[in-house]
């Protein structure tokens, strides 16, 4: 189960999302998102199915990887999907028995629901996790944020502190199984037993766990504080964030995804939501 | 008399990925009851990997752990059983401490094993006993304590399951010479004590030399050498083609032969040179 999370996941390439200003690419996604939800016909919905497979066409991600990212949401996209099959009602029905009515309209509307949630994480995977790493992600927040500074927000210490937590969070992954064989064999049960005594079981796991991540992180600040780190004000960056070719294209891209949405909504509008 | 037997066990990290990694090969390896086993070898070379296997932490992609005869994986379901009997304890075990007081840690693996508090009481105090930690200790917390003595609670904490077999990878990495002594001897205590066969991994000679029965040593993900002291720290040139080395008084000896001096080959601890060498300058070895 560890081994699902998707965060930080980084995954070398040299394409087109690879190369991206990290700034472009989170503008990028934010875009996705919402032209995902202006999808309302079954031509659009094709055309973001298509779209999706394209990007990941360009990321050059080897397929399963990417279709990796949806397994642990997978019950949630299932219970959305049911729950949009019974409660949604329309003009034809299917079923009717007792209190169970579905309509054709719901079952239209659940798939719809079901191909746009698996999209949003594979469309975020490949434009941002897979394809960033998570420095460059940060450095790109932070640059996009910084507007808020202005009002007071410490921008830089947000984006230090997200830094510091993605980098950690492998290596407090790998810490949590070393604990958990430890306690194995001394014994411990993680398997077995109801919900109670399976989160107690966790105890002698958690609390190591927490101290060393004290520890460390006391360990880590002192040592940040030995090389006169001292905050954002004044700091210049290691990479400079530029905006290139890649960028165009990737502006490019999104435009197509915007206007094939529209278009098929507009002239192609059968089956809707 | 064999207690733990391997039996041709492989095992690959990442099968089937680009990252795939052989870390066993067909290992053969028998363990004598009551013994002390010392295991060499080089940082990435397996060992850890071998005694993950040794109490059902890791399952072997082929071959098979026979304890007592017995295959562990025979029935899965009675693996913690298996790691009853076969107590690990890992490199640097102090992480794994977390309960309110010292006590109640040494207790954890007891209490897994569903003894009453009588005997949970009585098991804690023996193995802080053996493991050298002080009774006035008991009632802190583990967080109160230095490194060495952490190590000592969190060796404590495996012994109290009173293991047939006692596991340990590196107890003494990273404790200063008397730490080391401390904890080895706790070691020889236990098991001359409760007649349980040990098996330890350690990067010193000096410390194999002079608690080990028996010695293997491993190169690759292979057995390289093993039998008893003699028969591997005999075969000086063979250790030194993987980089390893008999013990540092073994060396002296050697030179000190070469020079003429009348010594037996196979002086491997300091005190065993000393008797050799000071009758010859005419001294009392006893003194």
């Amino acid at each position: 189960m560890l081994k699902d999370i998707t965060l930080g996941q980084y995954f070398p390439g040299k394409s087109l999302l690879h190369r991206a200003d990290p700034r472009g690419k989170l503008l990028f996604a934010i875009f996705y998102i919402v032209v995902l939800f202006f999808a309302k016909s079954a031509a659009s919905f094709a055309f973001a199915l298509l779209y999706t497979a394209v990007l990941i066409g360009i990321s050059g991600l080897p397929g399963k990887t990417v279709l990796r990212a949806v397994r642990p949401l997978l019950f949630v996209i299932l219970f959305t999907a049911v729950i949009n099959i019974f409660w949604t009602t329309g003009e034809t029905p299917l079923v009717e028995w007792k209190f169970i009515h579905i309509y054709a309209e719901g079952l239209i509307f659940a798939l719809f629901m079901a191909v746009r949630i698996v999209l949003l994480v594979v469309g975020m995977s490949v434009i941002l996790s897979y394809t960033t790493t998570p420095i460059a992600l940060t450095d790109g927040i932070e640059a996009l944020l910084k507007p808020l500074a202005k009002i007071g927000v410490p921008v830089h210490d947000f984006a230090m502190m997200m830094t510091i937590a993605m980098r950690f969070i492998p290596t407090l992954v790998e810490e949590t199984g070393k604990i958990m064989d430890a306690q194995k064999a001394r014994g411990a049960d993680f398997e077995s037993g109801g919900l109670i005594k399976k989160a107690r079981a966790l105890v002698p796991v958690l609390v190591p766990l927490f101290v060393s991540a004290f520890k460390r992180a006391d360990d880590l600040a002192v040592a940040m504080e030995c090389r006169c780190y001292r905050g954002g004000e004044g700091r210049t960056k290691l990479k400079v964030l530029k905006f290139g070719t890649p960028d165009v294209l990737c502006a490019l891209l999104a435009a197509i995804f915007l206007a094939g949405i529209l278009l098929c909504n507009i002239f192609l509008p059968y089956i809707t939501i | 008399m064999t207690i733990l037997e391997l039996s041709d066990v492989c095992y690959t990290y990442d099968s089937g990925t680009p990252m795939a990694h052989e870390a066993l090969s067909h290992i053969n390896l028998k363990i004598e009851k009551g013994s002390m086993t010392g295991l060499i070898g080089h940082t990435g070379c397996g060992k850890s990997t071998l005694l993950r296997m040794l109490n059902g932490l890791t399952k072997p992609d082929s071959g098979k752990i026979l304890l007592d005869g017995h295959d562990i994986w025979e029935d899965p379901k009675q693996i913690s059983a298996v790691r009853f009997r076969v107590g690990l304890v890992m490199q640097y075990p102090e992480y794994q401490l977390f309960d309110e007081t010292v006590r109640a840690d040494i207790a954890y693996g007891p209490r897994n094993m569903g003894l009453d508090d009588a005997e949970i009481a009585a098991r804690v105090a023996e193995a802080a006993s053996f493991a050298g930690v002080d009774a006035s200790l008991l009632d802190k917390s583990p967080f109160e304590l230095s490194g060495g003595q952490k190590r000592r609670v969190a060796i404590a904490g495996v012994m109290a399951m009173r293991p047939e077999i006692l596991v340990l990878d590196e107890p003494a990495a990273g404790l200063d010479p008397r730490g080391r002594e401390d904890i080895f001897e706790g070691l020889a205590r236990y098991r001359a004590e409760s007649g349980a066969t040990v098996i330890v991994v350690s990067h010193s000679m000096e410390d194999m030399a002079r608690y080990c029965d028996y010695l293997a040593v491993m190169n690759d993900g292979e057995i390289f050498l093993r039998g008893t002291q003699r028969e591997v720290f005999g075969k000086s040139d063979a250790l030194q083609s993987i980089g390893l080395d008999v013990p540092d008084i073994t060396r002296l000896c050697a030179l000190l032969r070469e020079g003429g001096m009348p010594l037996p080959d196979d002086i491997y601890t300091v005190e065993a040179a000393t008797a050799a060498i000071l009758p010859l300058l005419g001294g009392d070895a006893d003194a």
